[in-house]
């Protein structure tokens, strides 16, 4: 380094890694940021928005006892960008996809099957499907507990301290674990309810996720990375850098891709080594975000001030252009794929809805789900399991 | 960066107005320099996307209230180099406090093997602050002056740091072989 002239140079000449890379994920999400900031000066004038919500509710509401309303509720929909086809139902005749799902609401978890049959399953919170959906496993008031879907209890095991995020493995050799969070720590179980022990000490309160096909689980470290462990051997596989409060992590099917969803933006890191896919800065309020089944495709459930969104994003390149599969004024709650990647169920909370559509824009709204459910489901994620159950 | 003002003031104004294409000049134009900028600040591949990122996104947010007189560069620099400041500073405090034995055990893919250009080994050396102010002055070509302007510092220090910044990078490199 001679003189400044010098310097000037070797600077230049070092390139981060993978530049050209990092460009062209920059330039995907600046443009997406700068187009959608288009639509908001579209959207209607605040005075209307709650005209708009309450006309979404009282159509649903008037819907029970006036089928002919379903025309109201077109115009409630009818904003989103392609054709749809809708079909109102006032009650649960039947699911549109095969599985069963999995919903948790203020009165427990309730499992709907196929034909619209519905159990509840008892005062529990958290439910979620053990891998073949032949159990589930939720939390009492002070335990862990391990359930058949016609509600009758396996074990139980119980835990001083706030219990939350129990999450069952896939099953590897006969055996499968529960990973869940006591505190602020990370614990495992074994299926059956023995074996016990701590993985971490500091652990963040999002739900851990376990990767398809073995026991690796991602988790959010106390320090706010995101963990990939193999608790087979207790090794860490990759970490992240240090994230905004990851609300949400999943996994893709084959366990290439992990998203993590944080308040505003989703981000997608190779399931192997961690190398980051990518990111989207997203409009609005993240609520939920899954994987479709099979697929990378991502379904993401947005909520703005006063109307919600399902987007779908690729989890090959998240900060490229998203697709609007369904928005309506209010707030929708819940996200959950059929298993067949058919269908995605998204909560409308405010319109008191199950809206059941399709990537292609079919369209199903099964209405008056207090009523039925004794509580509309109040947990961002619901289970929508095994077409074989 | 005189040559570029015209078209750069055009760029913006078409941005402003909502042109994909403006807004992609202007992306294409500053993107390398701030994206190396970043990079060279906090010596992290993912971390350096982030933050011009970050920035592009904040300067896209304030986009209709920007000044078409002034020039876009010094704009988004200043925030991309304050950034990166911030976040090595915030990197250094999590060193500090310490991290777990099961992270520690970790191989980390995002530390960055290929920062062993001797340059790079030199600049590394230095803290964040000595490192802004030598990358605005030898890689942006910002002056003294308006260094101080970007980060908000007195013109003596923005001075003190570049001696002393240089002097340790000298000491830093290896001895040039003439022969």
């Amino acid at each position: 380094m001679a003189d400044a002239s010098d310097l000037r140079r070797a600077l230049r000449r070092i390139q981060p890694p993978d530049a050209i890379g990092a460009e062209r994920r920059a330039w995907a999400v600046v443009r997406t940021a700068f187009e959608e900031r288009e639509p908001a000066r579209r959207r209607p004038p605040q005075a209307l928005r709650p005209l708009l919500i309450a006309a979404g509710a009282v159509a649903l509401i008037a819907a029970v006892v006036n089928p002919p309303v379903l025309n109201a509720i077109r115009d409630a929909v009818g904003r989103t960008k392609e054709k749809k086809v809708v079909t109102y139902k006032q009650a649960f005749f039947s699911l549109p996809a095969p599985g069963r799902l999995l919903v948790n609401t203020a009165r427990g978890p309730w499992i709907i099957r196929p034909d619209g049959g519905r159990r509840l399953l008892g005062r529990y919170r958290d439910a979620s499907w053990s891998p073949r959906g032949l159990f589930v496993t939720a939390l009492g008031s002070h335990d862990v507990v391990a359930l058949e879907p016609n509600g009758t209890v396996r074990w139980s095991l119980a835990r001083a301290g706030k219990l939350s995020f129990p999450r069952w493995s896939p099953e590897v050799d006969g055996s499968t674990k529960i990973a869940y969070l006591r505190g602020d720590t990370l614990r495992l179980v074994a299926g059956d309810g023995t074996q016990d022990r701590l993985v971490d000490a500091a652990a963040a309160p999002t739900a851990p996720a376990w990767k398809p096909g073995g026991f690796t689980l991602a988790y959010v470290g106390g320090a706010g990375r995101i963990r990939v462990v193999d608790t087979a051997t207790n090794k860490l596989s990759w970490h992240s850098l240090r994230l905004p409060p990851v609300t949400e992590l999943a996994w893709s099917d084959d366990g290439t891709r992990l998203l993590a969803l944080t308040h505003r933006s989703l981000i997608v890191f190779g399931g192997l080594r961690g190398q980051r896919i990518g990111r989207a800065f997203l409009p609005a309020e993240a609520v939920a975000a899954a994987f479709a089944p099979g697929s990378h495709r991502i379904a993401v459930l947005l909520r703005f001030p006063q109307q919600s969104a399902v987007q779908l994003r690729d989890g090959d390149a998240p900060g490229a252009a998203s697709r609007m599969v369904f928005n309506a004024d209010g707030r929708f709650g819940t996200l959950a794929w059929s298993p067949n990647g058919t269908w995605l169920l998204a909560g409308w909370k405010s319109a008191d809805a199950f809206m059941f559509v399709t990537p292609k824009g079919r369209q199903r709204i099964v209405g008056d789900i207090a009523r039925q459910l004794g509580a509309f489901p109040d947990v961002p994620q619901a289970g929508w399991c095994c077409p074989t159950g | 960066m005189a040559r570029l003002w015209g078209g750069e003031a055009s760029w913006v104004r078409g941005a402003q107005a909502g042109s994909v294409p403006d807004l992609e000049a202007l992306f294409r134009e500053h993107w390398p320099r701030a994206h190396r900028a970043a990079y060279l600040v906090v010596q992290d591949a993912a971390a350096a996307e982030d933050i011009a990122q970050e920035a592009f996104l904040a300067a896209i947010r304030a986009l209709d209230r920007f000044d078409r007189r002034r020039p876009f560069g010094p704009w988004l620099h200043r925030i991309v180099v304050n950034r990166a400041i911030d976040w090595s500073r915030a990197r250094a405090l999590r060193a500090e406090v310490g991290g777990d034995a099961l992270e520690e055990r970790a191989s980390s893919p995002l530390v960055d093997a290929a920062y062993s250009e001797p340059t790079a080994a030199a600049l590394a050396a230095l803290s964040p602050e000595h490192r802004a102010v030598i990358v605005l002055r030898h890689l942006l070509e910002y002056t003294p002056g308006e260094i101080a302007d970007l980060l908000d510092l007195p013109r003596g220090t923005v001075n003190s740091r570049l001696r002393r910044g240089l002097d340790r990078m000298r000491e830093e490199l290896p001895e040039e072989d003439d022969g």
